[in-house]
């Protein structure tokens, strides 16, 4: 995560999501479920997206149970490293600051919908009595969104933002006794306490879109469900509502739904993490060698 | 707590009365000769069932006792009736669960039985999981209670048994000819092509059709090569096959050569480690991909574990009532959810008038019965409750039917026994008329699981 800088309306960017992984020993075959196109969303035009594997490979874009474009990648060739690389452009408008309003659900309304799913427990997110405590210690009202506005504003209070501190693969139960994370952990834990207070409350994977070039900014937040149609995003990293500048990627019950890569390889040894690297860069509208790039790449595609 | 069925409906015309020839009129010993020649028989043809012991499958015949269970005609035609309509509602509900989920808005079902079930995929959303059949073969477990038939069981993801019957039933036709002669009960043999008729008969692109096996170390590999061999089709495994998203194919030296169906031996959540488990080994990369897409054809669907669910069963007369309309025929046990506290002690407090069963076991691991169980065995279920009360069930213990049985000496003991019956949609549902019998190893036993070392007999049904 990184800071959040105001941006301007109408502007361009791109977003260049690069992770490697090395083989200790050659794989044979590996089949990868990838998910980094971002979603289309108001004000959030996806003008361009490219996925690059190496070595060579067939692929498939496809849409999950989620509404996820997810591109089913396949490489038959043996290979000590796999390369995706997804650029995608996307224009951002200026969002719309006023605030709204989520609408509570009458519980037996709620599981006669389809957005029941996301107020069940879920792999990432099982029911807790740690989260009725913390519940319980912020003072949160059951189906009240003011409660969940604070609840969101003031998790940060409680937990420690520490980069490192905990792992892809830590389970809430550890975040709650050891009061640290970052903000896939921070989503985890309001998701759980949205839940916990009636609300169908779901993940969002994506990038958060800065002014200035720079590094890394892949991000994880929260939507939750409104009894009145529509899913309204929270932010417990950055203690705010979400704006435009959010550009979802995946959404899901939880991470576990929302991997950005998922793979089986056929190797005598097992792999390591891969390196991940994420751009984000304005594009600049006067940049011509760049617009000239961009229209050759959409032509290889028609191709 | 002692409330009437759910689902009182007619009742089945009564056949127990009949005997079998060897049960009324033969000599002890002649029984006991007939018990030892077709336990030989088993033996040498290596009708294998594999039991755990020590943590180590162990493949061994099955125990097999040759006095067949004799169901009457008229008794039969009302279970393939009734057999046919509740295979038939299942199939509407996997569909269902993988479509609009009406019956969910309908508020008929609890929602976590299908957004919060294992055995609902999400990766299995897509056109293929929408066709009608997804039910290829279900082995629906009944028995018989004071002349009613009960289902205590559906089984559509694996299952098992068929080749058992059909064991029983050519072992007596080979060692006890001059008995088939004198009742003719109705013929087996057309299963294996029925079933194979049934595959084919669902859509798919152009290709082999294969057996898929998790491999020798399974329960039931004899059943696997057994029944590919009557259908006429390769047994393969998971290392034979490659499947990507344009379908699948099996690896041949020769070159890769497309494969349009898989009768898959599988508990579904094993076939494929991107859209099952991860921890999968013995799964197929990308094989929910193809499926999806109608690629390859696989059956049973892998949807159908959704239909399955102990959690599920008490549900499936409701099922029957909403997808066709119609009042079930066939009755099944009370089942209790033991969530609600108050109920989980009014339960418990009955310790010995239930059998409790874990809503995701098969084979009859972790289920104890109320009479039998020892204070250790009590506590423990006690303890399994308190700790997560959604992981079991209780039913009401039934006195079920006990069907003579040759014991050590060739005289008569009276076990308890179940009916497995298969049945094969093509088109229309088939029943394979007779199914497998299964017998509980001793006359002080409850389960007659083949895992927990039950046997089997044959079931002859009269033409």
């Amino acid at each position: 995560m990184g800071a959040i800088f105001p941006i301007g309306a109408g502007r361009q960017y791109e977003i260049v999501h690069d992770s490697i992984h090395h083989y200790e020993r050659d794989a044979t075959r590996s089949r990868n479920e990838v998910r980094l196109q971002p979603l289309p969303r108001k004000g959030i035009q996806l003008d361009s997206f490219r996925l690059e594997v190496t070595p060579a490979a067939e692929m498939d874009a496809q849409v999950d149970h989620f509404g996820n474009p997810t591109w089913l990648v396949s490489v038959e060739a043996p290979h000590s490293e796999l390369r995706v690389t997804a650029r995608s452009q996307v224009s951002i408008a200026e969002g719309d600051a006023t605030r709204k309003t989520a609408t509570p659900w009458e519980p037996d309304v709620l599981v006669l919908t389809p957005a029941v799913e996301f107020k069940l427990p879920s792999p990432r997110v099982p029911e807790l009595p740690a989260i009725k405590a913390l519940a319980r210690q912020m003072g949160l009202a059951e189906a009240d969104w003011d409660s969940l506005l604070r609840a969101n504003r003031e998790l940060r209070l409680q937990f420690e933002y520490l980069p490192g501190s905990t792992e892809v693969s830590s389970t809430l139960q550890e975040i709650l006794e050891r009061r640290v994370g970052v903000c896939q952990d921070f989503a985890h834990v309001l998701i759980a306490l949205a839940r916990h207070l009636g609300w169908p409350a779901r993940y969002v994977s994506g990038y958060l879109v800065p002014e200035a070039e720079s590094e890394g900014n892949s991000h994880a937040w929260v939507e939750i469900g409104s009894s009145d149609g529509g899913w309204l995003g929270l932010d417990p990293t950055h203690r705010s509502e979400t704006r435009e500048w959010h550009v979802a990627v995946a959404v899901g019950r939880d991470y576990s739904d929302v991997s950005p890569l998922r793979g089986v390889f056929v190797s005598a040894a097992p792999g390591a993490p891969p390196e991940v690297s994420v751009k984000i860069a304005a594009i600049d509208p006067f940049d011509l060698r760049r617009q000239l790039h961009t229209a050759r790449h959409a032509l290889q595609d028609q191709q | 707590m002692a409330q009437a069925l759910p689902n009182a409906t007619v009742m089945p015309p009564i056949g127990g009365g009949i005997q079998t020839p060897l049960a009324a009129a033969a000599a002890a010993a002649q029984r006991r000769r007939l018990a030892d020649e077709t336990a030989a028989w088993f033996a040498r043809n290596q009708v294998h069932f594999g039991v755990s012991i020590a943590g180590e499958v162990v493949q061994r015949p099955i125990p097999y006792d040759p006095l067949p269970r004799i169901v009457d005609s008229a008794e039969w035609t009302w279970l393939e009736r009734a057999l046919a309509q509740r295979v038939k509602a299942l199939d509407e509900f996997v569909r269902d669960a993988y479509g609009e989920a009406r019956i969910l808005r309908a508020g008929l079902v609890p929602p976590q039985l299908v957004y919060g079930s294992t055995s609902w995929f999400r990766s299995c959303r897509g056109p293929a999981a929408l066709r009608p059949g997804q039910i290829t073969i279900a082995g629906i477990d009944l028995v018989r209670v004071e002349g009613r038939w009960l289902v205590l069981e559906d089984n559509l993801r694996v299952p098992s048994g068929a080749s058992y019957a059909l064991a029983s039933r050519r072992a007596l036709a080979d060692l006890a000819p001059e008995l088939l002669a004198d009742l003719r009960p109705r013929g087996l043999g057309d299963y294996p092509r029925r079933l194979l008729a049934a595959v084919q008969q669902r859509y798919s692109e152009e290709g082999l059709t294969v057996l898929l096996s998790p491999g020798p170390a399974n329960a039931a590999y004899y059943e696997h090569c057994e029944l590919a061999r009557l259908m006429g089709i390769p047994v393969v495994t998971s290392a034979d096959l490659v499947a990507s998203h344009r379908g699948v194919w099996l690896r041949r030296e020769s070159g890769n050569a497309p494969v349009a169906r898989i009768y898959h031996r599988y508990s579904p959540e094993y076939l494929d480690p991107l859209g099952g488990r991860d921890d999968s080994l013995i799964g197929i990369p990308f094989l929910f991909a193809a499926w999806r897409q109608g690629k390859v054809v696989l059956a049973n669907a892998p949807t159908c574990g959704v239909a399955d669910d102990k959690r599920l069963f008490p549900y499936v007369p409701a099922l029957i009532q909403y997808y066709l309309g119609e009042q079930p025929m066939l009755e099944q046990p009370l089942t209790i959810g033991l969530e609600n506290i108050s109920r989980r002690r009014e339960v418990l407090a009955r310790f010995d008038d239930f059998v409790f069963k874990p809503v995701n076991g098969s084979g009859g691991k972790g289920i104890v019965f109320g009479p039998v169980a020892n204070g250790e065995e009590r506590a423990a279920v006690s303890a399994a409750l308190d700790e997560a009360p959604g992981t079991m069930v209780a039913q009401p213990l039934l006195q079920i039917e006990r069907l003579p049985c040759v014991a050590s000496a060739g005289e008569l003991e009276w076990r308890r026994c179940d009916l497995r019956a298969f049945v094969v949609v093509d088109v229309d549902p088939w029943v394979m008329p007779g199914g497998l019998t299964r017998v509980a190893p001793g006359t002080d036993q409850w389960l007659v699981n083949s895992s927990a070392g039950g046997g089997v007999k044959d079931t002859w049904v009269e033409s």
